[in-house]
């Protein structure tokens, strides 16, 4: 146990170290900051709630850094994408803040908060699933064919849709090799900064899909295009909680010890791995988040009352890092083997590169 | 492991009965879920027992 | 670029970025565990009340209440309390306010000549569907400005450095990643 003399609290540092370490390799992998995880989980051990958002803010900023500079080794970054909606972004992260502290002073935040988690939450694991398991369904018959499914497809029409807008200027992105108008990148950095304000989180949960679903670039560059915008996103916020005196740097450090080594592990596995199986690992990381904030959403609104809610909230966020840091690094171990030549269940041929 | 072992063609006692679990993404998902709500409730256990 | 002069610059660029991030890490435990970060944090009063330690306040209850004797001074040492107006720089060692209106109320704390009783240290809140101890500690405090600046300073130091250490280990190891090639089937 570690005494944090700023938050107050003593927790256990290994505790603090897993949670990083955890996050750090979710976070690589799918471009999240984790913030819909880490701040649950450090309510849990003991902090005040505003000092787990200061600390998990904070702890994102660094921890995205770190993901950002190995993703972009490995060629995942559209920069001029990232840049693009960085204004948009900090736009949107602003108003959604203000509208937050509007339904502070009706007495409302926390159910309204709770609410348009799950709903959010719920509608993009929804849309996420149907259309991964289209793609899972086609790279299987591509492969059974005989043809190479390349390292990403996906489904969806929406992206032809928001490319075929005609507003000026028209974005080229290289990398991404989408040419879209730059107000759709703008307005999806509004639309998703508002949502990460209002609900507290950095976004990369509604961004990262948003980037696929919307702009039409491909899972890998959603991914690493999502951190630098985590970066900046995480950096304003960790300013603004530090300002009010909201984060402890021990727990942040304990918790970059870990995230050092998770964010390396997650965004070197991209790697080894096809866009369907990113987008599938997104899902199953919105559902149980979803199935955690309906609990807490249900304790609430019991009055506090039935405890046994509230201990499988505790469960739901403990177990959900687990379980996502243990799909991702058997993605790794099935690629690895596939590579040998060794068995592998069919139903990962098609996601993971042999 | 015999090279009709180690490639799935032939299963082999053991390796059969976790094939079958593996070889379905549902299946696979319960283990692992399974696994880390076993992993949740140890880390409760130990050390957060009391103050939830 | 040869095998072995990019393990070299691996090597180099691995040891100068650990160093870097030892340096700021140790840097940071330093002010943290010397108290001069907790000085900056609980750094000036928000409104009028009285600073205290809220970590000695933690055992009390109604029936045993905290006795806080009210003194001035810029120190406050166990069970001591020092008025402060808004504004004003907290003394060391305390890390919350308990505002005039909290005492008036009667509640939690009451003024009793030279003393201060508080008989209900903490509250239980709810934040995101968790409960929390609400206490004394972080209220109606002002953190200095500046630590924010600081903080972001040593998070993005930390962040570039650990980043760069990795990629010069990986490069050490002789372990290359590839670009990868991006191409979007629809």
């Amino acid at each position: 146990m570690f005494d944090f003399a700023i938050a107050g609290v003593s927790a256990p540092i290994s505790l603090l170290v897993f949670v990083g370490f955890t996050v750090g390799i979710v976070g690589g992998f799918i471009g999240v900051g984790g913030g819909y995880m880490v701040t649950p989980a450090l309510i849990v051990f003991g902090f005040p709630g505003y000092m787990a958002s200061g600390i998990d803010m904070t702890h994102i900023a660094g921890k995205g850094l770190v993901s950002t500079m190995r993703h972009r080794q490995l060629g995942n970054i559209d920069w001029t994408l990232a840049l693009t909606m960085i204004a948009g972004t900090m736009l949107g992260v602003e108003l959604g803040v203000r509208v937050l502290v509007y339904f502070k002073q009706l007495g409302l935040a926390g159910i309204v908060l709770l609410l348009t988690s799950v709903v959010v939450m719920f509608s993009l694991f929804l849309y996420t699933q149907i259309e991964t398991r289209r793609s899972h369904r086609q790279m299987q018959e591509l492969n059974k064919a005989g043809r190479d499914p390349g390292r990403e497809l996906q489904t969806s029409s929406l992206p032809r849709l928001f490319q075929s807008i005609p507003l000026r200027p028209i974005v080229r992105c290289r990398t991404a090799r989408v040419v879209v108008s730059m107000w759709v990148i703008v307005l999806v950095g509004v639309v998703t900064g508002f949502l990460a304000g209002f609900l507290g989180v950095g976004g990369g949960f509604i961004r990262v899909p948003a980037l696929v679903y919307l702009v039409g670039a491909s899972t890998h560059i959603a991914v690493g295009t999502d951190l630098v915008e985590i970066v900046f996103s995480g950096g304003y916020g960790a300013l603004r909680h530090s300002i009010e005196g909201h984060v402890d740097m021990m727990a942040v450090l304990f918790m970059l010890s870990g995230a050092l080594f998770g964010a390396q592990f997650g965004s070197i596995a991209t790697s080894y791995v096809r866009g369907p199986a990113i987008r599938y690992i997104l899902s199953y990381s919105l559902i149980l988040a979803t199935f955690g904030a309906v609990m807490r959403l249900a304790y609430v609104l019991t009055g506090q009352k039935v405890e046994w809610l509230s201990f499988f909230a505790v469960m739901l966020t403990l177990g959900e890092m687990t379980f996502l840091c243990l799909f991702i690094l058997s993605l790794v171990w099935f690629a690895r083997r596939h590579k040998r030549g060794e068995w592998v269940p069919d139903w990962v041929k098609p996601l993971v590169i042999s | 492991m015999t090279a009709g072992e180690k490639d799935g063609t032939v299963a082999s006692g053991n390796n059969s009965l976790v094939k079958r679990m593996l070889s379905s993404m549902w299946g696979y998902w319960m283990f692992l879920l399974t696994i880390s709500f076993g992993v949740a409730a140890a880390i409760y256990w130990i050390w957060l027992r009391g103050s939830v | 670029m040869t095998d072995t002069s990019s393990r070299g610059r691996g090597i180099v660029k691995f040891v100068f970025w650990a160093l870097v991030a030892t340096t700021v890490i140790v840097f940071t435990v330093r002010s943290y565990t010397s108290g001069q970060m907790a000085e900056w944090f609980y750094h000036r009063a928000s409104l009028n009340g009285y600073a205290v330690n809220a970590d000695t306040l933690k055992g009390a209850s109604k029936d045993k209440p905290a006795i806080l004797l009210i003194s001035t001074g810029d120190t406050v040492s166990g069970l001591q309390a020092v008025r402060v107006q808004k504004g004003q720089r907290l003394p060391r060692n305390s890390n919350g306010v308990i505002a005039d209106d909290v005492v008036t109320k009667g509640k939690r704390a009451v003024l009793t000549d030279a003393t201060l009783r508080v008989m209900v240290p903490w509250e239980m809140k709810e934040s995101k569907g968790f409960k929390f101890k609400d206490s004394f500690k972080h209220k109606g405090i002002v953190t200095w400005p500046w630590v924010g600046v600081w903080n972001m300073i040593v998070v993005a130091l930390l962040g570039l450095s650990l980043g760069l250490m990795a990629e010069g280990f990986t490069d050490m190891l002789g372990l290359k990643l590839e670009k990868i090639r991006h191409h979007v089937k629809s």
